[in-house]
């Protein structure tokens, strides 16, 4: 099963390179995303064979990103098969600049898509620190072209920043993996398969600085990649750049599978007797992502690159949850989960908007519920949802993060939390509500209708978030508890 | 070039043990259990002062086809240090992964870089941010501290990788200068690779033959991520009718 998971997209990646016809093309995206979801799915009901021992092996935590990456992925195709219909490769004017720009390649874009689908779920499959950081370093490659759909001055500099940012943090974090091999090293051997299984075996053994200083090549190398400030800076550039579709993969997905590896770095630490150490640090990077957030998300005036650092305020939080114990952890996957589904939700969304506004500028869209009678209430919600309000899933995982904090006895750090919480929530809430009121711009006739191939993936990752907020179901539960428990050993 | 020598000598003599005796059954194969089994140690301490030197040389060069031989030499002398870093019998299996690691390093990487500086227009050099003079003192300030860095680290089990540790870092920090002060994207690319050899300089000693497999794979992908970077330069050249970094200006908070 796990094989068939990688080997889909890879095989349909290279075949969509031979397919002439867009119209196949776009079915064959539809079809192995929903065969990627449902393999992803049987994971739940049937525990996967692992090949290699540790090599391509499923526990708990990559379920979770695995199950969250291909729903995305299956969402993203059936918006794709809508946004691709409109996007030929003619000559088009770029409405910020004014620009005449191209598109890539069709069969480049969805072969690089396939190609990205492939090695996220190597990085949520494998359990071997080596094969990880390929899964990582290949997001990165292929990606790029991605974010270079449209290819005009802006989407460039976005792409050479997103690539050289993130291409040396990932190489900061190969250093981090070989640093940890080498404290884990016992005496006269000097093999240490780098499987997870054998790190946490060897770790109460492992050679404390060496092992600490590994843990900061990790996290600042994985954080880089994950959008953790300061080294965020590509983030909102590649975000606001990318095709709404591949910003929402790139925000819902690729920032899982690096946090996915900070939270395998850490499970090592907590095994070596550093989770102390890790937790501190953890803490340190989520409250200065957190607060970068705060201080750009206010008064902002691009909705997409608002959602980009909302992504960096969200993975604050994740490494909050992660260094503050068991209760905030399993907050932390809760809110994982729900922070990729709202997110990509809305940056599908942000894509209709622009489409339809041509421009980027919050200051410039207003009257949106009349213009998109479906996009705009679907955007205030996604709002609201992203910003931690009941009755959406992430008000549940945010409240359950702050009172981690509070059994921890920190306090100030609660306060801190909270404050930040709702500065986030004033500068996303106050212009959001302006777009979606007040009449349309002049000569924007409102839509009566709305293609459902762009509405729909919003409204059902929406209303996933909308339900994992009032319904929790027993399996899911269980799924978040058994995540959470692998960095909370005792 | 002796002072870095008995430098890098005197440092690893500092932070080793004492010589043990050879644990039975690790003699052979990759692993070892002290320098002074290995044969070569002498040619290996040649060659990590090489690559200082050749950072040293690369963050004084202002001319981009110099920094491609240099980076191109640099990557010889990484493609060798597997053989030079054994100390068993050495065997076909050791010399196909050596041929593979040397075609990559010194040839493969340095050749889409030619290819990729050729297909670019001729451009002058531009002024760094920070000049060549100031860059090489904060290269050897960089290896002053990576000294230090290793003293402060202590022991690991494998003495090897404490000998590669300083020159390592030295070559990040070298990559990491030649990225942020280079104004032209080549010149950055340059120093990601830079950096990329340094990486695989601290992967030398854990470089087993169970795992090559993964080194190849890790290799292979900075492969694929340069030739991507290359792809990228070319659209940059092509779109800002320059490479110079300064031109990226419209992405601002």
């Amino acid at each position: 099963m796990l094989i068939a998971l990688l080997a889909i997209p890879l095989l349909a990646a290279f075949a969509s390179w031979f397919i002439p016809a867009d119209a196949i093309r776009r079915i064959l995206l539809l079809l192995v995303s929903g065969a990627e979801l449902i393999l992803a799915l049987a994971c739940w009901f049937v525990e996967p064979a692992s090949f290699g021992g540790d090599l391509l092996a499923v526990d708990a935590m990559g379920r979770l990103v695995l199950t969250v990456t291909c729903a995305l992925f299956f969402a993203s195709s059936v918006y794709a098969v809508g946004y691709l219909r409109g996007e030929d490769r003619g000559d088009r004017k770029d409405f910020q600049q004014g620009l005449h720009f191209s598109n890539a390649p069709e069969a480049t874009f969805t072969a690089c898509l396939l190609l990205f689908l492939a090695s996220a779920v190597l990085v949520t499959i494998t359990r071997h620190f080596g094969l990880l950081w390929v899964g990582i370093e290949t997001t990165t490659i292929v990606s790029a072209p991605l974010i270079y759909f449209h290819r005009h001055q802006r989407s460039l500099e976005a792409t050479w920043k997103y690539l050289l940012i993130c291409s040396v943090g990932i190489a900061l974090a190969l250093m981090g993996n070989l640093l940890m091999d080498v404290s884990i090293q016992p005496e006269g051997h000097f093999a240490v398969p780098m499987t997870l299984e054998a790190l946490l075996e060897n770790a109460p053994r492992a050679h404390p600085i060496w092992l600490k200083a590994a843990f900061v090549f990790l996290l600042i190398g994985y954080g880089t990649k994950m959008g953790v400030a300061p080294m965020h800076t590509w983030l909102p550039d590649a975000h606001s750049e990318a095709p709404s579709l591949v910003s929402a993969l790139l925000s819902g997905a690729l920032l899982n599978c690096a946090f996915l590896g900070i939270f395998r770095s850490y499970e090592v630490c907590v095994a070596a007797n550093l989770g102390a150490f890790a937790s501190d640090l953890l803490l340190a990077f989520g409250f200065l992502s957190m607060l970068v957030a705060a201080l750009f998300i206010v008064g902002i005036g691009d909705f997409k690159r608002m959602l980009a650092y909302s992504s960096v305020e969200h993975m604050g939080i994740l490494l909050i949850a992660l260094g503050t114990g068991l209760e905030a952890a399993r907050g932390g996957m809760l809110h994982m989960v729900n922070h990729s589904l709202a997110k990509a939700g809305l940056f599908l969304l942000a894509g209709n908007i622009l489409t339809r506004y041509s421009t980027k500028s919050s200051h410039d869209v207003t009257g949106l519920n009349r213009v998109l009678p479906l996009t705009g209430p679907l955007w205030l919600a996604g709002i609201i949802a992203i910003t931690g309000s009941p009755p959406f899933a992430l008000f549940i995982s945010e409240f359950s993060i702050l009172k981690g904090l509070l059994h921890r006895g920190q306090q100030w750090l609660a306060l801190a939390y909270l404050l930040l919480l709702g500065i986030i929530f004033v500068g996303m809430l106050t212009p959001c509500l302006r777009m979606c009121r007040g009449k349309a711009p002049p000569g924007l006739v409102p839509q009566k209708r709305e293609s459902l191939l762009l509405v729909a993936p919003s409204a059902c990752l929406l209303l996933l978030v909308l339900v994992l907020g009032l319904i929790m179901p027993d399996f899911f539960s269980e799924a978040l508890n058994r995540a959470a428990a692998m960095v909370s050993r005792p | 070039m002796d002072a870095v020598f008995s430098f890098l000598h005197h440092c690893a003599a500092a932070a080793l043990p004492a010589p043990a005796a050879p644990v039975a059954g690790q003699q052979a194969g990759w692993a070892f259990a002290s320098l002074s089994s290995l044969p070569s140690l002498d040619w290996l301490q040649t060659a990590l002062g090489l690559v200082i030197i050749t950072n040293l040389c690369l963050l004084a060069a202002e001319r981009r086809r110099l920094s491609i031989r240099l980076i191109a030499l640099q990557g010889v002398i990484l493609g060798l240090l597997p053989l030079l870093a054994h100390t068993g019998e050495v065997d076909a299996h050791l010399i196909c992964m050596t041929l593979i690691f040397l075609g990559i390093k010194g040839v493969v990487l340095p050749l889409l870089l030619r290819r990729t500086y050729k297909k670019l227009p001729p451009q002058l050099p531009s002024n760094p941010y920070m000049g060549n003079t100031a860059c090489v003192l904060a290269g050897m300030g960089g290896l002053v501290f990576s000294l230090w860095f290793a003293s402060n680290l202590g022991m690991t089990a494998n003495p090897l990788f404490l000998l590669m540790f300083s020159p390592a870092i030295t070559t990040v920090l070298a990559g990491i200068l030649l990225i942020v002060t280079r104004k032209k994207a080549l010149s950055q690319m340059f120093g990601y690779l830079v950096m990329e050899n340094g990486i695989y300089l601290l992967g030398v000693p854990m470089i087993q033959e169970d795992a090559m497999w993964v080194e190849l794979t890790i290799l292979l992908d900075i492969l694929v991520a340069a030739f991507v970077m290359g792809i990228a330069i070319r659209h940059i050249n092509k779109a800002f009718e320059s490479t110079d970094v300064d031109r990226f200006a419209s992405l601002r908070d």
